[in-house]
């Protein structure tokens, strides 16, 4: 087993593809909080709640939290990039006992996925306290809290990783994978917010447990008051946390227990 | 070089993907310190065979095994058994030396063994490029790398001499001559029969997933001029015709 996480390793450093990543996890921490933090979520278009309200900073972090869809494509690219470019053979010759390759990969990216979630995160704190600073707006939550938010976002960024290897195991096709990715985290569920009845689902789903972990509540919120429904309630921060570790346990399930006896032609 | 060459037993070996039928009752074996060719016409169910030796797919019925034992049941697969499947099998991102060291990594052999290989090989110079920009010739020679990582005394290549120039054919021919002369188990698959009559000692001849014939070369191809015209004998008395059977599943 230490062999094969050994060999995931190798595989993910040889690439380009981790350091290009981890580029995209400051950019994207750094830019989202950036631009909302020194625009002022206030001054948009649609105000949103100041900075200095807990509601404020909690809407800022929350945001960061709707680019899960990156490190779940990344997860999925640990398997299909290997059925794309057919290395699946070799890789199942050297280890017939497919699981083993699976639950390397799992172990492996989860180091990834919290290296992805980290680099975003401390990104994002600096660019708001320092945005923050700037603008010389004392923020609605503690220091401490900001910082545990921002802990809470990295581990949920990392789980999407995981998320991804599941998805990746069950569809094998790097397309197919992209797709159905795209399609649930940016069509799928944003829509089902929407719609009356369905959205009682929301807290249910990998973006509602993501909300409840980050304490993010104003989408919901704000979608509620526009239809004059009253909002979804989110589960508490612990149950959401539970739920999401859920979704990652059963991708992993998926990912080790799939490959088993399929056969690769 | 250590290598102990295993015979490789395939039994009644039937393979149905859907409707198609891909192998049926097929059974032969190869016997290890020879060049073994194993062909017939593209979708004869060469690479089925293959990949079910390997268990990569799993037989509707019969079986296969190498020194006895089923391939998930050997001890150190990567250590018996060496397989060249595709053409390329490499992520296009990553260099020759990186992609041995993964596979190094996997089947628990020293980075020392990976520049030994290079160099047998003749990769050492393109050794840190990265493999979507090899050739077909540079291709195949890392797959043999791949291969031969663990030192294994069977090697099962399918179409190892797939779009290789001249020169290249006849490097293969001696590099594959030579891990036989080790003792090693060497089955080659190919559909080009004219080709590889002067690589192999025995000979599996199938079509349609059904065995033709199989033996030493010399006994068999006998008073015919050359396989391909046994070939044609052979397959005339049982109907279809080459340029038919190049359709399905390979």
């Amino acid at each position: 087993m230490i062999r094969l996480i050994d060999a995931e390793f190798r595989r993910l450093l040889a690439t380009r593809l981790w350091p290009v990543a981890l580029l995209v996890a400051v950019l994207s921490g750094g830019t989202l909080v950036g631009l909302l933090t020194l625009l002022g979520p206030e001054n948009l278009d649609q105000p949103l709640p100041g900075l200095d309200t807990a509601a404020g900073v909690r809407t800022v972090i929350g945001f960061v939290g709707y680019t899960v869809f990156i490190p779940v494509v990344l997860g999925t690219l640990a398997v299909t990039s290997e059925y794309r470019h057919r290395t699946i053979d070799t890789t199942f010759l050297y280890a017939p006992r497919r699981w083993q390759v699976l639950l390397a990969k799992l172990v492996v990216y989860a180091g990834y996925g919290l290296a992805y979630g980290l680099a975003l995160t401390a990104t994002g704190a600096a660019v708001l306290f320092a945005g923050a600073a700037t603008r010389g707006v004392t923020l609605g939550l503690s220091t401490g809290t900001v910082l545990e938010l921002f802990a809470r976002l990295a581990l949920t960024l990392a789980v999407h990783m995981l998320i991804g290897v599941g998805i990746g195991a069950l569809l094998r096709n790097q397309v197919a994978a992209l797709a159905v990715v795209f399609g649930y985290f940016y069509l799928l569920e944003p829509l089902l917010v929407l719609i009356p009845g369905v959205d009682r689902l929301y807290p249910f789903l990998p973006a509602g447990a993501t909300a409840a972990l980050t304490g993010f509540s104003y989408m919901v919120d704000t979608v509620a008051a526009e239809l004059g429904t009253t909002p979804v309630p989110l589960m508490s921060p612990p149950l959401g946390g539970v739920l999401l570790a859920g979704y990652a346990a059963v991708a992993a399930l998926l990912a080790v227990a799939l490959p088993m006896r399929r056969d690769v032609s | 070089m250590s290598a102990d060459g295993l015979t490789v037993e395939v039994s009644r070996l039937t393979k149905r993907f859907g409707a198609v039928t891909a192998v049926q009752e097929l059974s032969f074996s190869v016997r290890p310190g020879v060049v073994t060719g194993f062909l017939g016409p593209n979708g004869a169910g060469k690479t089925t065979t293959i990949r079910a030796i390997l268990d990569l797919v799993t037989p509707t019925s019969g079986g296969t095994t190498i020194g006895g034992r089923r391939y998930r049941d050997l001890p150190r697969p990567s250590a018996t058994v060496g397989a060249l499947l595709a053409a390329s099998a490499f992520h296009p991102g990553h260099t020759a030396r990186a992609h041995l060291r993964t596979y190094a990594a996997m089947g628990g052999y020293p980075d020392r063994r990976v520049e030994e290989l290079l160099q047998l090989l003749g990769l050492a110079e393109v050794a840190d490029r990265r493999t979507g920009g090899f050739s077909t010739g540079m291709r195949q020679r890392l797959g043999l790398a791949t291969a031969l990582l663990g030192d294994p005394g069977v090697l099962l290549l399918d179409e190892p001499g797939n779009g290789l120039d001249p020169e290249g054919t006849a490097w293969l021919r001696g590099f594959l001559r030579g891990l036989a002369r080790e003792g090693r188990t060497v089955l080659v698959s190919s559909h080009q029969l004219s080709e590889v009559e002067q690589l192999v000692d025995d000979v599996v001849l199938i079509q349609r997933g059904r065995k033709v014939t199989a033996g030493p070369l010399a006994e068999l191809v006998g008073e015919h001029r050359n396989l391909e015209q046994l070939f044609l004998r052979l397959t005339a008395a049982a109907g279809p015709s080459l340029s038919t059977a190049g359709e399905g599943i390979s």
